[in-house]
């Protein structure tokens, strides 16, 4: 069973991406993903509520493929981003949480703790769009948390380094690393495998942005062994989840 | 048949690479099932320019089927125009610049020179705008690509390395107004990248590429299978288009 971990839906022009769950869903079918780990765009970049009440309704449509990260777009939110992740779970069973560190909002502020604290309380793996130093002063904070560091280091803000990605996950055992990114650097798959084994990675797609075709192949084109290509493309994500 | 455009071996100082080697090389392309690889030693980037196409051209040598030399030239050690001639009568098919490992800037007289020269011989020059699909280098400006082809409007130039977003449509607007310059998709991530690019500027001047053995082959073996565009357009990116840019045809 694959699980696309890192999904996008809505309208954002900053990342030129407009997709609805149906699209998505129609690609998934064709990729052969059978369940999809999204976020709303539009609870990232213009109102938290209003998005993920958009996916809220989506997820009472296609809660058999569709499972929802609820998306708080910075910790400056504070009480109210704590809030939304118990209303977002009890109202739509949403699963995860997912925020974006940016250099105008990042992460690594004081008020990051209580919404890593609640996700924790309610066992939601955070997807946080954060560098490999952001995640380690968070886990050294709130190690009990799931944290899944998007991108794992391949992204703008993160400079593309993966290898500082895999080294402050070896120092943090609950953080995990999702695969999506532009980058498909020859053997950063092997070497995340080789020094924190496979129940810790994540696959993702970072779809409708990126190529979920070119994402499942550098996965399914690595020099992994099967059982943890197997993990990767889903059973970590299930365990996790425990679907 | 596939040929792939963007394809090196050698050594890479930022951080080990699973396959470094010539018969790395010819390993990765029979399992990824491409036929044809052009091809450059990475000493070229970093290195005596010198060496490395001397490292090339004795590659190119060994799989006289399989690969095509790519040169690489900077100003330092007798790089220049009059080097060009030597380089297209070794058998060179293309020229690799790379100003800002090289330390020098699109229009520079040192960049004028080769150009001009490849046009008259006959040869190509690939600008690779990021050396590969990493976020930590630093990248050409896609504009000033176009403007040095629109400077010298005889010779091929093969955009390499645009992403997504602002890349792409930079891309897409010097590929309209330049038709010598070519681009291909070895960092081209973005959903149905190669639809897109198809639709926006036709096939006719769209290059399969790897970027291996710095990227994971199968990535763009992928691109090009999956994509949604006519077969004959998808023959064409996959190894025709190559064959003309590299006046193989």
């Amino acid at each position: 069973m694959i699980i696309d971990g890192h999904v996008h839906i809505g309208t954002a022009q900053f990342l030129q991406v407009h997709a609805d769950a149906e699209m998505l869903l129609r690609w998934a079918d064709e990729l052969g993903f059978e369940r999809l780990f999204c976020t709303d765009v539009g609870a990232l970049w213009y109102d938290m509520r209003e998005g993920n009440d958009r996916l809220g309704r989506d997820l009472l449509r296609h809660g058999d493929r569709l499972i929802g990260y609820v998306t708080i777009p910075s910790p400056r939110f504070g009480p109210a981003a704590v809030e939304e992740i118990r209303r977002c779970h009890e109202e739509y069973g949403m699963r995860g949480v997912k925020i974006y560190s940016h250099p105008e909002a990042p992460v690594t502020e004081s008020a990051m703790y209580a919404i890593l604290e609640a996700a924790a309380e309610r066992r939601m793996p955070v997807l946080s769009h954060t560098t490999p130093a952001e995640c380690d002063e968070l886990m050294r904070h709130v190690p009990e948390v799931w944290l899944i560091m998007a991108h794992m280091g391949g992204q703008p803000y993160a400079f593309g380094d993966w290898h500082r990605a895999v080294e402050v996950a070896e120092r943090h055992r609950n953080l995990f690393l999702d695969t999506a990114s532009s980058q498909i650097d020859n053997g950063m798959i092997e070497h995340a495998v080789e020094r924190l084994g496979p129940e810790r990675i994540l696959f993702g797609t970072d779809m409708p942005l990126l190529d979920p075709y070119v994402q499942r192949a550098k996965i399914e084109g690595a020099a992994i062994p099967e059982e943890a290509r197997r993990l990767i493309l889903g059973d970590n994500l299930r365990r996790l989840l425990r679907l | 048949m596939r040929f792939d455009c963007n394809a090196f071996f050698g050594h890479w100082h930022y951080w080990p690479i699973p396959h470094t080697t010539v018969a790395d090389i010819v390993g990765l392309m029979d399992r990824f099932g491409i036929d044809r690889a052009a091809v450059c030693s990475l000493r070229g980037l970093f290195g005596d320019w010198r060496v490395s196409n001397a490292e090339t051209l004795a590659a190119a040598g060994a799989h006289p089927g399989r690969f095509v030399p790519v040169a690489v030239l900077s100003p330092m050690l007798g790089g220049g125009g009059a080097a060009v001639g030597r380089l297209a009568a070794e058998g060179f098919r293309a020229i690799r610049l790379y100003p800002l490992l090289h330390g020098y800037r699109l229009h520079d007289r040192f960049v004028e020179e080769v150009c001009s020269a490849a046009g008259q011989a006959g040869l190509s020059v690939i600008v690779p705008t990021r050396p590969m699909m990493n976020f930590r280098f630093a990248t050409v400006p896609i504009e000033e690509v176009g403007a040095l082809a629109g400077r010298h409007p005889q010779t091929r130039f093969l955009l390499s390395g645009p992403n997504y977003l602002t890349e792409y449509r930079s891309a897409v607007h010097v590929l309209r107004e330049r038709p010598n310059v070519w681009i291909e998709t070895s960092c081209m991530q973005a959903m149905e990248a190669l639809r897109r690019v198809v639709e926006d500027v036709g096939a006719d001047r769209v290059l399969f590429g790897t970027g291996l053995a710095l990227h994971y082959p199968a990535c763009n073996v992928v691109k090009l299978t999956s994509a949604r565009i006519p077969e004959d357009a998808r023959a064409a990116v996959g190894a025709g288009n190559a064959e003309r840019f590299f006046g193989l045809s």
